[in-house]
C-alpha cells in the first residue's frame, strides 16, 4: 500500500447528465467509478481465491466488521497484519461498520445511545458494538475505506424512531471521527440516514457534509421499501452530496438498480446478490437471469451468454451447469465467477458510455434487453426521466 | 487419477485445476454420470464432442470407471448371466449409430417378431447407483455413454463385489464381467477397442482371481482394472492376491486399481506392479480439514516438527494451535495455497465454515 496523503483522492473524469465517471485513488488500488463491489463477508468471497477475484477485475471488495470482529477478532487480525495481509488480496477493501446486522439480526440486537448489543447467533455470547469499538475493529482490519457506525432503521419503519436514528447517527459520526486511529491510512465514510422522509434526509445531508469526510454513503435503503419510494431518496441524496466526493449506495446490486442509480449520480455499490444467487444455481445475463436448475437447460449446449468472455462461458455449456447447479461445490464457484464478471462488465459498459457521451443510448438499449415487451417498471421510467433519460415507450 | 464429482474435481474450477502441476488424469464415474446419459448422447449428436469438452477437462487423460472411488456400493444381483459362454450372439447392428434410443432393447432392429428370448448377453446388465436411485445399465447403454463421452480409456463393465462376498456371488460376477466385455466390444466401433481395460474379478478367492486374470489376459485390451480392492481385505491378503494376479497379466499393459489412497498403501501397490490409481483420499482429507504433509521427494528431509503427533502425514487445520501461525500449510510446497496463504487463514476459513477452506485444502 502506498502512503498517500490524503488516503483518498477522487476526480470526476467525465459526466453525462447526472451520471459521472470518476477515478478513485485509494491506498491499495486505483479504481474507476461507477463501480460494483462484491462482498466477502468473512474474509473471503465465498469459494473464490483472491487471485480469481483480481482476475475478474474487481477493484474494491467488502469485509464485514461484525463477523470479522467475532472471528478471528481484532487482536488476531492485527497480529496477522490486517485483512489485506490475511486474505492476500492486493487491491482495495471496504469494511461495513457492523450496523447493517442491526437491521438484519434485530431480534438479537438492542440499541441504546451507547451502542448496539448483539447476541451472536453462533454461540449466544453478547457483544456490545459502540462507535469506538467499531472503529477499533476496522482499524485492526485496515481496509482502505471504513464505514461509520450508524443507527440503522428498517426502511419500512415509520414514526419518531426514524428521526431518533438520524440524530443518533450524527452523534455517532462524531464519536467515530474521534475514535478513528488511522486517518492517514484509512478513509472514514459517513452514512446519510433519515428513512424515507425527505426533510430528515436533508437535515442529515447538511450535517454530514459539515464533517467534511472523504466520502459518503446513502444508507437505510434497499431493505424492503417500495421502489417508487426508494429512487427519489437516492436521487435527493446523490444530488445533495458534494460533487467531488464519492457517493456510495449501500446494498444495491440488481442490474436495473445499478443502471438507474448510476444515472442518478451514484458512484459505488455493493451487494451479496450476484454471489448468493450463484450458489442457488442462477446465472445473470443481460436480458435477465437463467435458473439453471430448470430442466429446460438439460440439453442446452450454448454457454450461459455467448457474448460473455468469462472462463465459465468459454468452457462450459448450460447443460453441464444444469447437472451441477445448486449442489455444493464447484457449481457455486463457477456461477460466482460468471456473475461477478457480469456485474463488472455491466459497470464497465456504464462507465464507457458515460465517457463516450452515449450513456442515454446505453440505458435505452439495456432497458430494451431487460424488458423486451416494453414492460419496464414505472419506477425505473420515472427515475430515469428525473435523471434526464427518456425511454422511448410506445 | 483425480477424483471427480459429477465430472469436475471437487472445488476446482478449470483455472485452479490447471495450476496444480503433476495432475495428469481424472476419473469419471459411471455411478453418478449415468443419469445424464441422454444429455451426453445428444451432445455428441449435436456438437460431436465428448467428455473433455463437456467437463472442460483440457489436456487431462480421462478414465471412465465403474466403481465410485468415494462410495463403494456393492452391486445387487446383476442381470442373469447365460449358462454357457459360447452362444454365438447376434451383434446388435454395429453400424447403428450410438445415438439411437437407449431405452429400447438393443436388438430391437434385428429382432424377429417371435417370442424367442433375447441373446443372453443382451440381458446382462450392471447397475448404477446415484442420488436418484438405482438404474439398470445394459451393454447398449454403456456403449452409448462410452461412444458419446469418448473417454481416453475406460473400464469394461463389471459387477462390484466385496472381498468377503460369497463364492457363488463372486463367481457370477466373474462371468458377468467376461461376457459383458465381449458384448461391449461387439457394439463399439473398432477404434474404441484399444481403449478398454479388461476387468479382473474374483473377490477374495484365489482360484477365481487366477481364472479371471488368465481369461482377461487373453483378450485384446489396452490394460486391466483390478476390481474389488479396498473392500475389506487385509494388507497381507491384498499383497498376496496382487502377486497371483500380476503373474497372469502381460507386463506391458497398465494396471489400474480404484480405492486405496493412503501413501503407504499406494507405494506397496506400485511395488506390486500397479500403475494407475483412482482414489478420493485427498478429497477425504479435505473434508476432514486436514492438509496432507508427508514428504514426497527423496531424500526425505529430517523429520519436521509436526503439531499433530499422532499422524505425521497430515495437519488438522481446525486445531486452535494454528490461529496465529503464519507459515504456509506445508513449507516448501509449491501449490497455490501454500505459496499464497497461511495456516492461520485456512484455520479461520474452517472456523467460519467458508467454502474457500475446501478449495485451498483441495
Amino acid at each position: 500500500a502506498s502512503f498517500m496523503d490524503p488516503p483518498l483522492q477522487f476526480i470526476v473524469t467525465a459526466e453525462c447528465g447526472r451520471a459521472r465517471v470518476g477515478r478513485l485513488h485509494l491506498p491499495h488500488h486505483i479504481c474507476d467509478t461507477p463501480m460494483f463491489m462484491p462482498v466477502g463477508t468473512q474474509g473471503t468471497i465465498k469459494g473464490l481465491t483472491a487471485h480469481q477475484v483480481v482476475d475478474l477485475n474487481c477493484g474494491v471488495i467488502l469485509g464485514n466488521t461484525y463477523h470479522l470482529g467475532h472471528r478471528p477478532g481484532p487482536e488476531v487480525m492485527k497480529e496477522l497484519g490486517g485483512l489485506h495481509e490475511f486474505m492476500k488480496y492486493p487491491r482495495a477493501m471496504l469494511t461495513d461498520s457492523g450496523g447493517f446486522q442491526m437491521v438484519s439480526l434485530l431480534k438479537l440486537a438492542e440499541i441504546t445511545e451507547e451502542g448496539v448489543t448483539f447476541q451472536s447467533p453462533h454461540d449466544g455470547s453478547t457483544m456490545l458494538l459502540t462507535p469506538e469499538m467499531s472503529m477499533k475493529i476496522q482499524n485492526a482490519i485496515g481496509a482502505d475505506i471504513m464505514m461509520a457506525l450508524d443507527d440503522v432503521v428498517s426502511s419500512t419503519t415509520t414514526g419518531p424512531r426514524v428521526e431518533e436514528a438520524m440524530h443518533r447517527t450524527l452523534r455517532w459520526i462524531d464519536r467515530c471521527i474521534k475514535a478513528h486511529d488511522r486517518p492517514k491510512e484509512q478513509n472514514l465514510f459517513g452514512i446519510v440516514q433519515g428513512g424515507l422522509d425527505p426533510a430528515l434526509r436533508d437535515q442529515c445531508l447538511a450535517e454530514m457534509i459539515k464533517r467534511d469526510l472523504p466520502g459518503y454513503a446513502i444508507g437505510g435503503l434497499s431493505g424492503g421499501e417500495s421502489k417508487d419510494k426508494f429512487w427519489p431518496i437516492v436521487g435527493q441524496c446523490a444530488k445533495g452530496l458534494p460533487r467531488n466526493k464519492p457517493r456510495y449506495l449501500m446494498g444495491v446490486g440488481y442490474a436495473l438498480d445499478l443502471v438507474v442509480c448510476s444515472a442518478l449520480g451514484v458512484d459505488m455499490f455493493d451487494c451479496v446478490f450476484p454471489t448468493r444467487t450463484a450458489r442457488f444455481g442462477t446465472a445473470l445475463v443481460p436480458w435477465g437471469a437463467l435458473q439453471l436448475k430448470s430442466s429446460e437447460y438439460a440439453m442446452d449446449f450454448q454457454p450461459i451468454d455467448s457474448n460473455c468472455t468469462c472462463l465459465v462461458c468459454r468452457k462450459y455449456t448450460r447443460a453441464y451447469l444444469h447437472t451441477i447447479a445448486g449442489s455444493e461445490g464447484v457449481a457455486g464457484q463457477l456461477l460466482s465467477i460468471h456473475n461477478i464478471g457480469f456485474q463488472m462488465g455491466l459497470m464497465k459498459n456504464i462507465r464507457d458510455s458515460i465517457t463516450n457521451q452515449t450513456f442515454p443510448d446505453f440505458v435505452r438499449s439495456f432497458m430494451r434487453q431487460q424488458f423486451p415487451t416494453n414492460n419496464a417498471p414505472q419506477w425505473a421510467v420515472d427515475a430515469l426521466r428525473e435523471a434526464g433519460i427518456e425511454l422511448s415507450n410506445i | 487419477m483425480l477424483y471427480t464429482k459429477d465430472g469436475s474435481p471437487p472445488h476446482l474450477t478449470p483455472d485452479l485445476l490447471d495450476a496444480i502441476e503433476d495432475v495428469q488424469g481424472v476419473h469419471l464415474g459411471l455411478q453418478e454420470l449415468f443419469e445424464h446419459k441422454d444429455v451426453f448422447v445428444k451432445y455428441r449428436q449435436v456438437k460431436d464432442k465428448g467428455a473433455h469438452d463437456f467437463f472442460a477437462l483440457g489436456e487431462h487423460v480421462t478414465f471412465f470407471g465403474i466403481r465410485d472411488p468415494m462410495a463403494f456400493t456393492e452391486s445387487p444381483s446383476s442381470g442373469p448371466t447365460q449358462k454357457q459362454t459360447d452362444t454365438p450372439q447376434q451383434p446388435n447392428n454395429p453400424s447403428q449409430s450410438p445415438s439411437s434410443s437407449s431405452s429400447s432393447s438393443s436388438s430391437s432392429s434385428s429382432k424377429p417378431p417371435s417370442s424367442s428370448p433375447l441373446p443372453p448377453v443382451a440381458q446382462g446388465y450392471i447397475t448404477a447407483t446415484s442420488k436418484k436411485g438405482r438404474a439398470k445399465v445394459t451393454v447398449q447403454d454403456y456403449a452409448d455413454i462410452i461412444t458419446s463421452l469418448s473417454p481416453d480409456v475406460f473400464s469394461g463393465m463389471s459387477a462390484e463385489v466385496e472381498w468377503r462376498a460369497s463364492k457363488k456371488r463372486s463367481h457370477k460376477a466373474c462371468h458377468l464381467s467376461s461376457d459383458l466385455l465381449d458384448g461391449l466390444l461387439a457394439l463399439l466401433p473398432p477404434h474404441m477397442h484399444q481403449r478398454v481395460f479388461g476387468v479382473v474379478s474374483g473377490a477374495g478367492f484365489k482360484d477365481q482371481r487366477l481364472r479371471s486374470a488368465q481369461d482377461v489376459a487373453k483378450k485384446n485390451v489396452a490394460g486391466f482394472v483390478l476390481s474389488g480392492f479396498d473392500t475389506g481385505e487385509t494388507l497381507d491378503e491384498r499383497a498376496e492376491m496382487l502377486e497371483i494376479i500380476m503373474q497372469q497379466l502381460p507386463i506391458d499393459k497398465p494396471k489400474l486399481v480404484t480405492g486405496p489412497g493412503r501413501p503407504e498403501e499406494v507405494l506397496d501397490m506400485i511395488a506390486a506392479g500397479v500403475d494407475m490409481f483412482c482414489t478420493y483420499y485427498p478429497h477425504l482429507n479435505t473434508q476432514m480439514a486436514c492438509a496432507l504433509s508427508f514428504p514426497v521427494s527423496y531424500p526425505f528431509p529430517p523429520s519436521q516438527q509436526q503439531h499433530d503427533a499422532h499422524d505425521p502425514s497430515k495437519l488438522n487445520l481446525r486445531d486452535p494451535v494454528y490461529v496465529l501461525d503464519k507459515l504456509p500449510m506445508v513449507p516448501g510446497c509449491l501449490c497455490y495455497a501454500c505459496r499464497t496463504h497461511t495456516r492461520a487463514y485456512v484455520h479461520h476459513l474452517l472456523n467460519t465454515h467458508e467454502m474457500l477452506a475446501d478449495v485451498l485444502l483441495t
